[in-house]
């Protein structure tokens, strides 16, 4: 039962691993020789400290929504992926790729109108 | 025909609502409200003539027409069922047949008045409710005809409700008012019927096992009451009298025809239970005696045509009751159907009188229209002589029949009772010729360049023609068995609907044959031909020569002219008192009831501002209240849990 | 596992099926046509979808109807038993739902004139959603498959309250909504995993087993999660106190929206109620009796002093979700089968009347809101009676049912709720409803009174209704009256929901 979870706690370990490896490689490797333009933010940012009541772009919502909402929508694909051919064998594969379709349509369905209404441009 | 019985009350419903429309319409449209509303009415005589054919011959059955279901709750079953039998059947013809004559007549008697489409309606809208009275086979159903005719006089008395200062409004709420203390006393006797039988359909209450003594008694004279009210007897006669401020067609209508033999045509439908308590009856038949020598009296000392003819209705009704206290139904309907000839025909008359007097309604200021209005003096003569009882009219057969009935229903009650209507026959005879001199006699007592009497037109006469006509031979209806034997036709054909009892039969029954019978016709006729000629005489040149007379008898006529004070005695005794109460109940609504109340209704109003309060618009609060909630739910959840 | 699916399946979810395939038609075309041609093709468009799917909800009720003809297997498939309820109950449901969302359509359409917006895409796609949303919500035999109907009709009607983005009311409403019902989302959610901590299912009982003797009731964390999952549809149902968002989100919605809120959302919720009254723990149920009569109370108080019609239906919304619970009483508390089933029809009853009467008075809001939004006062409906006979006399009708005057349907409505707590021993809960529902008398006839007797002010302007609108305003209207006179027209065809 438990022996079930196991190869997620290895994954578990790999990725705190991997962070702790790479934070503590920069640590010791890196050197810091601190000037003007490395102390400033990036190009593309947002200054790291302002008034937290400042305004941002209603457009970066937009844009970050938009992503959860597909990123999300489409992580439902890989476990019908996965799982096609165990339906196949089973007689079902025509019923899970109808379903497939389907949503994907539904999904296209929806970047469409966002890409009509404007929702991917920036100005 | 049982299927089409529904068509004798929805004709003129139709018809009203036709003529309602063509009141809304107004101008021209309005002139084709009265064809509408005698094609209806026409219908459904012609309905009830053929229904009534069907069933001649044999009249122990009944045609049936049930509808819809019309109110089911718990064990009351209502269904919208119409019974057409020999009585009902008859009360059909009667009301039909004399409506259609009237609605004819009133085409021209309402010709020019602004709401004859109105009128119409409302006309149409009676017969609808007196036909629904009569054919109704359960009493509820009955009772919604009988609310209706109430309603529609109501209306109809009213109908010139803005003339003599508002006086026929109130004539009209005057009849209202006294038939609702009647119909209070029908709707109790209903409930208690419901509460005996668990029916209240009459054929199956007449099967039903006798009711015991007392209860029958008490609801035989709560349903005779609710008939006192609606056919205008003790106590409750003072309506009719001031109904005769409607329009006249109205009066000879609703007023002495159909309406007011609504009450009777109810005691003889619920006649099976009234033989149950002989007390009843002999209440019934003492109250209808002494109303009608009451009434009898009190037209003698009036001066208005219609007063005259109103108070000889409810004398002549009160016949009509004595005549079903003493057992004798199917007298009292074919009184009622001679009397709705000759009444009809003497309202109608009238009309034709007063139409052709510009409305002039005083008897005193007549007098010699003989010349001027030939056809409705020969017919108003007509009905005159029908009403005093002169030998071979139809009033004198009916009556006859009466007298004779109370006289041979056995008793020294009996005698007394059959005095009572002989005086009566005797004051009937006098006053109707009195009122015949006085307007159609004599000289002529108005001013001849301000008044010109003219003859009526052809609408109006015509129904006096046919009406004379009846009235002369109506009384082939019920020969009595001294001129032919088994001539009786109308007794035949109710009695298998009506029910034999005779409440002073008990010291001996019949105890008069057919030779006495021709004896007290002698009588009657003797009675009515004195009175006959005491009227002309008396009168022969206008009221002068009798005004010494009312001086010396000064207390009598005063007495008489004032209708015995009973108005006033009823305002006295009955509606002072109830005044105080209403003000007290007032007072106690207002200060008390409506102070609970509003108390109530202050506390909600500060609870409204609390709610308001709390309802800040802040969605912080709201959260909080539904977190709290749901923590307070928990936590309670919680710890019953565990 | 089998996931065929047989034509039962397809004939249960035929008007889902409908609805969703018309909904994304409507976007499509919403997204591809131009203005003019979308303002003709739209409005019959979605006219066409909702009776295309009150006409597949009809024909259910007719085939699942005992004594008809009966689908070749009555039984779903193996795909869809779990999950859901192919029975006369979901068709009902179905059928008030699709009607009332069509009605909502009719009656918009004299408010999106006035918006500018005849064709407004996105608007008449949301609506489609909210009957989706719903008969999910009432055919799931599954509350997993429930919270999913929950969260689409939750959602659209979000959108749809803040429709009117440019105005400050309408987005306040909007998000007040949306953190609200989030917040009753989360409570669902929360006591639904409660429930399959339980009782290791999410499975609802069937409607056999809501009587007292069915199942036994649920025990532990089960119950737990049973309360609580109850607080999120009493949410919905804008029971006291969990109605305080009422007043203000009624008030912002557009009109339409609001009368799609305040019916659809309640029959929603009360269907929910029922079918799952069986999750209700034991030691609750005193709280039931006790959250009626206080969301009666609160109900009538609130709308005494309100000058706003809007503000004022949403009380009077509370109220009516009382007498509703009134009647779950009977279901909850019940003592036997007939109990329940009496109650039950009871609540159809009440729920279908109570929509029709809402979106008659609904619709004549609609049908007088303008842009300025003062008109939807006591003050702006003055002296109606002369300025519009017709409009008055819907709302008259309306209020007169809303109060529960014979002759018309809401008489008979309350009156079964009232006879059904009754007869199952309810008599506090249902003593204090009609006690309610006389200080309701007062407000209900205040707006008699302000259509009917007094003047009328000068320059008011009542925009033209449409066909649609005023078809639907006369046919509600008619209803009140037809069920009013004739009530058993609507309580035959509850007789055969099956318990």
């Amino acid at each position: 039962m438990l022996a079930d979870y196991v190869p997620i706690l290895i994954l578990l370990l790999v990725v705190i691993g991997f962070v702790v490896f790479n934070l503590a490689v920069s640590e010791i490797l890196g050197r810091r020789r601190a000037t003007r333009g490395k102390a400033s933010t990036y190009e593309c940012g947002i200054d790291p400290e302002t008034n937290a009541r400042g305004r941002f772009s209603v457009k970066f919502f937009l844009v970050a929504v938009l992503f959860i909402l597909f990123d999300i929508e489409s992580v439902f694909l890989i476990p019908l992926g996965v799982n096609l051919k165990a339906f196949a064998a089973a007689g079902a594969g025509t019923f899970l790729l109808v379903e497939m379709i389907l949503f994907m349509v539904v999904l296209g369905l929806g970047l469409a109108y966002i890409w009509r209404k404007g929702g991917l441009e920036w100005d | 025909m049982s299927d089409y019985l529904f068509l004798i009350p929805s004709l003129p419903l139709l018809g009203a609502l036709l003529c309602g429309i063509l009141h809304a319409r107004g101008g021209k449209a309005r002139d084709l409200a009265g064809p509408v509303a005698n094609l209806a009415v026409l219908g459904s005589f012609l309905v009830a003539v053929l229904a009534f054919l069907e069933i001649r011959g044999h009249e122990a059955e009944a045609l049936v027409y049930e509808g819809f279901t019309w109110i089911h709750t718990g064990t009351l079953l209502l269904p919208f069922k119409l019974h057409l039998d020999a009585l009902s059947g008859f009360m059909a013809l009667i009301v039909t047949g004399v409506g259609l004559l009237i609605h004819f007549y009133s085409i021209g008697y309402m010709a020019h008045d602004e709401g004859r489409a109105k009128y119409f309606a409302y006309l149409n809208l009676f017969v609808f409710a007196m036909s629904l009275l009569i054919l109704g086979a359960n009493l509820p159903l009955l009772f919604v005809g009988w609310e209706g005719v109430g309603a529609m006089s109501y209306l109809l008395i009213g109908f010139w409700y803005d003339k003599e200062g508002g006086w026929p409004a109130v004539a009209g709420q005057k009849a209202f008012i006294a038939n609702r203390v009647g119909d209070m006393g029908f709707l109790i006797g209903m409930f208690l019927l419901f509460t005996n039988f668990g029916t209240l359909d009459v054929a199956a209450m007449k099967e039903a096992p006798a009711l015991s003594g007392g209860v029958a008694t008490l609801i035989c004279l709560l349903l005779f009451l609710g008939a006192t009210g609606k056919s205008a007897q003790i106590p409750l006669f003072v309506w009719l009298p001031d109904a005769m401020a409607g329009p006249t067609p109205v009066s000879a209508l609703i007023h002495a025809a159909t309406m007011v033999t609504a009450g009777v045509y109810m005691v003889c439908r619920m006649s099976f239970l009234f033989v149950q308590s002989p007390t009843a009856m002999a209440v019934v038949a003492v109250v209808g005696a002494v109303t009608a020598l009451l009434a009898g009296t009190i037209a003698l000392a009036q001066r208005d045509l219609k007063k005259v003819l109103a108070y000889s209705t409810v004398s002549q009704l009160g016949y009509m009751f004595l005549a079903c206290g003493v057992g004798a139904f199917s007298a009292a309907i074919f009184h009622v159907g001679t009397h709705a000839f000759f009444k009809a025909l003497l309202f109608l008359g009238a009309g034709s009188v007063i139409h052709g007097m510009h409305e002039e309604q005083d008897a005193f200021r007549m007098g010699g229209l003989r010349r001027h209005m030939p056809i409705t003096w020969i017919t108003f003569l007509v009905g005159g002589l029908c009403l005093a009882g002169f030998p071979l009219t139809s009033g004198f057969f009916s009556k006859d029949e009466i007298l004779w009935e109370t006289v041979s229903s056995g008793g020294s009650a009996a005698y007394a009772l059959w005095g009572l209507g002989a005086l009566t026959a005797l004051l009937t005879a006098f006053y109707t010729f009195r009122l015949v001199s006085l307007t159609f006699l004599g000289k002529e007592r108005f001013d001849p360049g301000e008044v010109h009497p003219h003859e009526s037109p052809w609408t109006m006469t015509l129904p006096l023609v046919i009406l004379a006509l009846l009235g002369l031979g109506g009384g082939l209806m019920g020969l009595p068995a001294v001129f032919v034997e088994d001539g009786n036709w109308i007794h035949h054909l109710l009695s298998p609907v009506l029910a034999e009892g005779r409440p002073f039969a008990s010291e001996g029954g019949h105890g008069l044959d057919h030779a006495q019978e021709g004896l007290f016709m002698v009588y009657s006729s003797i009675i009515a031909v004195v009175g006959i000629l005491a009227g002309l005489i008396l009168y022969r040149n206008g009221p002068e020569r009798m005004a010494g007379l009312a001086k010396t008898f000064r207390p009598v006529h005063v007495l008489l002219a004032g209708k015995w004070f009973v108005d006033e005695i009823y305002q006295v005794c009955i509606l002072t008192p109830l005044a105080a109460l209403s003000r007290f109940a007032g007072w106690f609504d207002l200060g008390i009831v409506d102070g609970l109340v509003n108390g109530l209704g202050r506390l909600f109003q500060g609870a409204g501002f609390l709610v308001r309060r709390v309802q800040d618009g802040h969605i912080q609060s709201y959260a909080m209240w539904m977190a709290g909630t749901t923590t307070v739910v928990l936590a309670w959840l919680v710890m019953q849990l565990w | 596992m089998d996931f065929r699916l047989t034509t039962t399946d397809l004939h249960a979810l035929l008007p889902l099926v409908i609805l969703s395939a018309g909904a994304c038609l409507v976007l499509l075309i919403d997204l591809f046509l131009r203005e003019e041609a979308r303002s003709r093709v739209l409005p019959p468009l979605t006219s066409l979808i909702l009776l295309g799917a009150l006409g597949a909800g009809i024909e259910q009720y007719i085939s699942l109807s005992p004594g008809s003809f009966r689908f070749p297997s009555e039984r779903l498939g193996p795909l869809l038993t779990p999950i859901w309820r192919h029975q006369v109950f979901t068709a009902v449901g179905a059928i008030l739902l699709c009607g009332i969302a069509l009605a909502v359509h009719w009656i918009s359409t004299s408010w999106l004139r006035e918006e500018d917006r005849p064709a407004y895409g996105e608007y008449q796609c949301l609506l489609l959603l909210f009957p989706i949303g719903t008969i999910l919500l009432i055919g799931a035999r599954n509350l997993m498959l429930a919270f999913v109907g929950l969260e689409i009709f939750s959602v659209a009607l979000y959108v749809l309250t803040a429709m009117r983005r440019t105005r400050s009311r309408a987005v306040e409403a909007g998000l007040k909504y949306f953190l609200l019902g989030a917040f009753a989302a989360a409570i669902f959610l929360y006591g639904s995993a409660l429930i399959y901590a339980g009782k290791g299912t999410l499975d609802l009982p069937d409607l056999g087993a809501i009587s007292r003797e069915g199942l036994p009731a649920p025990v532990g964390l089960a119950a737990l999660g049973g309360g609580i999952l109850f607080l999120a549809l009493f949410f919905k149902a804008s029971v006291a106190p969990f109605h305080m968002w009422t007043p203000d989100v009624y008030q912002g919605a557009p009109t339409p929206i609001t009368a799609l809120m305040s019916t659809g959302t309640k029959t929603a919720a009360f269907f929910l109620l029922i079918t799952a009254a069986r999750l209700f723990p034991h030691e609750i149920l005193p709280l039931i009796p006790i959250l009626a009569i206080v969301s009666i109370l609160v109900g009538n108080a609130g709308a005494l002093r309100q000058t706003d019609l809007k503000r004022l239906l949403a009380y009077s919304g509370v109220a009516h979700a009382g007498y509703l619970l009134v009647a779950y009483c009977a279901i909850a508390l019940g003592q036997g089968h007939q109990d329940a089933h009496t109650a039950i029809r009871a609540i159809l009853y009440y729920l279908a009347v109570y929509g029709i009467t809402n979106l008659a008075a609904f619709g004549v809001l609609a049908w007088l809101e303008r842009r300025e939004e003062s008109v939807l006062t006591f003050e702006g409906i003055r002296g109606l009676g002369r300025r519009n006979p017709f409009c008055a006399a819907v709302l008259a009708l309306a209020a007169l049912s809303l109060a529960g005057i014979p002759p018309t349907a809401g008489f008979w409505a309350k009156y079964q709720v009232f006879a059904a707590a009754l007869s199952a021993g309810q008599t506090t809960a249902a003593v204090v409803g009609i006690l309610g529902s006389v200080v309701g008398l007062y407000y209900y006839l205040r707006i008699l009174v302000a259509l009917y007797f007094e003047p009328a002010p000068e320059e008011a302007r009542i925009p033209a209704a449409g066909f649609a609108g005023a078809l639907t305003l006369g046919l509600s209207g008619a209803a009140i009256l037809l069920f009013g006179i004739f009530p058993s027209l609507l309580v035959d065809p509850l007789i055969h929901i099956r318990l």
